[in-house]
């Protein structure tokens, strides 16, 4: 498992996705390459879901530079507040949110 | 002004959850309906929209509804799978490839789903948990920290949507509720309550939608657009869908030449309470992030000056995907014929109908289809 947040980014515009699985780039069409992403950023928003088998936390966060990534977040650490800087680290290979509480 | 079709009849089934009743019969009614209210059935084509019916699942439904030997085409666009067939109808009839098209949306939600729409294991957001509720929520969330929205807001939509469909005879939803009723109800994402999230519900839809006007009272379709959605990034300034539905709705109505201004009644795409309020904003009602629809009920409740979701809308009525379009254009079509049973707004002459698709990751929404639809007499 990597502690990197791994995405695609495009050779021709740099514009960065996080699906792994994308090819080309939606902006220009040119190809996406496998590429880190900024690991620090904004707080867009968040939401605990109920309807899984445990609640789970989940925020959106705008790295610096882009892109809007999906990440979530350990209830322990408190709900990340919209606007607040956050940090991306991976665990399990998943990214959560590090920050943000109030 | 010229239409670019007409709306000859228009059925649906009773809405809710209804898993022991076959499919077939949903269907069957809706088109029986339809059919009747049309004054013939004759037709040259059936334009489904189903987001989970399997492979083949509307032949099988129209033959067990006694239709045969026609050619079938169905749509998947999410919850805007029946909005779709619709415009794709609209553009049929008025190129000339058909000259009457049967319409047909259904889902037997209930036989397919446990409580919403799941996160999806092959989605990239959707494998970490996000939900269709998820989506909404997050747009909710950041409504309530940087627009001007309170969770009672909120639970104002549903308050008043579960009101109209009270008055609606075909709905699930009968229950009136209290803002404090919807603000208990069980969390399901925060700040989305139980009872501001569509339920589960079985239900088909049917329109006859024909190039030619056969009745006077048949419904005119002045405008309809569908459009995909671009990505969404940190570019956008607006939550997520608002970019989507304001540049269709902007297509609608420039074809119907008509302003907001002008429509006398709309049946939104209120999935999610949030949702509903994203809608007003992107169709011009008020501004975005203003959260201005919520606070406004003597404009957007019946008897008001321009009603929203009359018919209890999907907060009221459930969501079977493929059916949900359809049967808002339903609504639309019998507001525009003084035949809202219950819950009609008086002297309606414009209607619109606006339906939202989305679930696909990093899109600001999968389709969005509205419609501009006005009173034969």
């Amino acid at each position: 498992m990597t502690d990197v947040l791994l995405g695609r980014r495009c050779v021709s515009c740099s514009n960065a996705t996080p699906n792994p699985n994308a090819r080309r780039c939606v902006d220009c069409g040119s190809a996406l390459v496998e590429a880190s992403l900024p690991q620090t950023g904004t707080v867009w928003s968040s939401t605990v879901v109920h309807t899984g088998a445990a609640p789970t936390g989940l925020s959106y966060v705008d790295l610096a530079g882009g892109p809007r990534v999906l990440a979530r977040f350990d209830l322990a650490d408190g709900k990340p507040v919209s606007g607040e800087p956050a940090v991306i680290e991976m665990r399990d290979g998943l990214p959560y949110v590090r920050g943000g509480a109030s | 002004m010229t239409a670019r079709a007409y709306i000859r009849g228009a059925g649906t089934s009773s809405f809710g959850r209804q898993p022991a009743v076959p499919l077939e019969e949903l269907v069957s009614v809706a088109i029986t309906e339809a059919l009747d209210d049309a004054g013939g059935s004759e037709f040259d084509a059936v334009f489904v929209g189903t987001a989970w019916g399997r492979v083949g699942t509307a032949q099988r439904m129209l033959l067990a509804a006694g239709v045969a030997g026609v050619p079938v085409l169905r749509y998947e666009n999410a919850c805007a799978s029946g909005a779709t067939a619709f415009h794709e109808a609209v553009v049929a009839v008025e190129s000339g490839r058909f000259d009457t098209v049967l319409v047909l949306g259904f889902e037997q939600m209930s036989t397919v789903v446990a409580a919403g729409i799941p996160a999806r294991e092959d989605d990239v957001e959707g494998r970490l948990g996000r939900t269709a509720a998820a989506l909404y929520a997050l747009s909710a969330d950041r409504y309530i920290q940087h627009g001007d929205l309170t969770p009672a807001d909120l639970a104002s939509v549903a308050v008043k949507n579960l009101r109209h469909g009270a008055g609606n005879r075909r709905t699930l939803g009968r229950t009136p509720r209290t803002v404090e009723e919807v603000l208990a109800s069980p969390m399901v994402a925060d700040p989305l309550t139980r009872l501001q999230c569509g339920p589960i519900a079985d239900g088909a839809g049917a329109l006859v939608v024909s190039r030619n006007r056969s009745a006077p009272d048949d419904v005119a379709v002045r405008g309809t657009a569908l459009h995909g959605g671009e990505a969404w990034t940190d570019r956008s300034p607006h939550p997520w869908g608002f970019d989507l539905v304001a540049g269709t709705a902007a297509e609608a109505f420039e074809q119907a030449a008509v302003e907001v201004e002008d429509i006398d009644c709309f049946e939104v795409h209120d999935s999610f309470t949030i949702g509903e309020v994203i809608t007003c904003e992107a169709l011009g009602l008020a501004p975005v992030w203003s959260g201005q629809s919520t606070r406004d009920p003597k404009h957007s409740s019946l008897g008001g000056l321009q009603p929203v979701n009359p018919s209890g809308g999907l907060i009221a009525r459930g969501h079977p995907l493929g059916a949900t379009g359809v049967v808002q254009l339903a609504e639309i079509a019998w507001q525009l014929r003084g035949q809202a049973e219950g819950h009609q707004v008086e002297g309606a002459r414009l209607g619109v109908a606006e339906t939202m698709g989305g679930g696909a990751s990093g899109l600001d929404g999968n389709a969005c289809v509205i419609s501009v639809l006005e009173a034969g007499r």
